[in-house]
């Protein structure tokens, strides 16, 4: 399989060569343009990837966090999500959800954090800080309210192997396409966004 | 950090035996490199990065300290260890940065007074963590003159004393403040907010004495 990267920058020297030639003109780079400049994936895909979550983890937030989790199992992808299992015996899980705080994530309502061996990852915590009053509707982050699919999917998407798309962040030499700033993985300014688009879709089905 | 290895429901716990061996290697240990012998394990965090021009750095609920200051000194890198209140340990690596205030705008902290703050990222205990959501490490020189827009003042589990992590921070440039919350910039390689200094500080001056929340 082509790394996802040289197939992304392949994709827009191709561009720009039959551009070149006058034969098509391609104004934008390519409609799925995903970027995963610094991140990792999962060591394999040969279990489904549970999230052990701890029982006080709020019943409301829950739909929410499993659809953030289950929308990335995509045809064409080996990776798949379970619904989170809510157990007190979550600490089995190396993959692990909460409700709850630390003044290490700052002012992030979703923190993803993984332990990286070589280019992947094995386990990782999620945690949806309890600061932040959590909806099933429109989020207003500087207020304080997080909408729970939105800020789920999207750091779930870390954990799936895809970083922030825009330039800045993103270094793999390529702009920041139409599907990118519509993707989950685009945060600032973009308010509730709670489906994969075809970006994340082309993403996870590269990756796995 | 978290647990090692991929777990189905039902193993036993291996995770949690390698989260206290990591414990125990790392907890509290300050600054200095592992020898190449022993290369560090690497953390990678990645916060949901939300918007940080000068409005809504203002209006954003969690600055509990609002204030500007010097930065005084930089410390050697600690590695620090939280346990939430669900259990789940995690593990970062911060630079300590302590910084003399000038003018308080919200919160109890007094001008004249020194706080520290954790300037996120670095490497230290055994530990490389890397979150490029937080700002340039050269962001705090001794004596650059910053805004802190944040949370409490509060100790860790593995913290002698209490710090402050940023949510936002403005630095002076020349005669602005500039936004220098995120080593990687706001997004889009956007040129960071902006404002006059004398700006900012009415602005400031105006923030009401508690944060707001919807």
């Amino acid at each position: 399989m082509v790394n996802p990267v040289t197939r992304r920058i392949l994709g827009t020297a191709l561009a720009a060569m039959v551009g070149s030639v006058g034969a098509v003109v391609i104004a934008a780079g390519p409609a799925s343009a995903y970027c995963r400049t610094g991140m990792t994936k999962w060591n394999n895909t040969t279990y489904s990837k549970t999230l052990g979550v701890d029982p006080s983890f709020p019943t409301a937030m829950r739909t929410g966090l499993s659809n953030g989790l289950t929308q990335w199992n995509r045809s064409g992808s080996t990776l798949r999500y379970t619904t989170p299992d809510y157990t007190s015996g979550w600490m089995i899980y190396a993959f692990r959800g909460s409700h709850s705080y630390s003044p290490l994530m700052g002012n992030a309502p979703g923190y993803a954090q993984t332990m990286v061996s070589g280019s992947t990852h094995s386990g990782g915590n999620l945690i949806l800080s309890n600061r932040f009053s959590w909806v099933n509707g429109s989020q207003n982050i500087s207020g304080g309210v997080a909408d729970v699919q939105t800020v789920a999917v999207h750091e779930v998407g870390h954990f799936t192997g895809l970083a922030h798309p825009w330039i800045g962040h993103c270094t793999d030499g390529t702009s920041y396409t139409p599907a990118e700033q519509a993707s989950v993985m685009t945060t600032i300014n973009t308010g509730t966004r709670r489906t994969l688009n075809s970006d994340d879709v082309a993403g996870v089905t590269a990756i796995y | 950090m978290i647990g090692h290895g991929f777990l189905r429901p039902g193993t036993i716990a291996v995770a949690t035996l390698g989260l206290a061996a990591a414990l125990i290697a790392g907890c509290g240990q300050n600054g200095g490199t592992p020898s190449a012998a022993t290369a560090p394990t690497v953390v990678k965090a990645h916060p949901y990065k939300i918007e940080s021009d000068l409005p809504n750095a203002l209006a954003f609920f969690g600055n509990t300290n609002v204030f500007e200051g010097t930065v005084d000194s930089v410390l050697p890198n600690v590695h620090a260890v939280d346990v939430l209140d669900t259990g789940e340990t995690i593990e970062a690596v911060y630079t300590p940065v302590t910084i003399t205030i000038d003018t308080v705008y919200r919160g109890k902290l007094k001008a004249g007074s020194e706080v520290t703050i954790r300037s996120m990222g670095g490497e230290a205990g055994g530990i490389s963590y890397v979150i490029h959501e937080a700002p340039a490490k050269e962001t705090f020189q001794p004596g650059s003159r910053v805004v802190i827009f944040g949370g409490e003042l509060v100790r860790v589990d593995s913290e002698s004393a209490p710090a402050i992590t940023p949510n936002f921070v403005y630095q002076q440039v020349g005669g602005e403040f500039v936004d220098a919350t995120y080593a990687d910039g706001p997004t889009n390689g956007d040129a960071p907010s902006a404002a006059a200094v004398a700006e900012v500080r009415a602005q400031l001056r105006a923030l009401p004495s508690a944060p707001q929340r919807d």
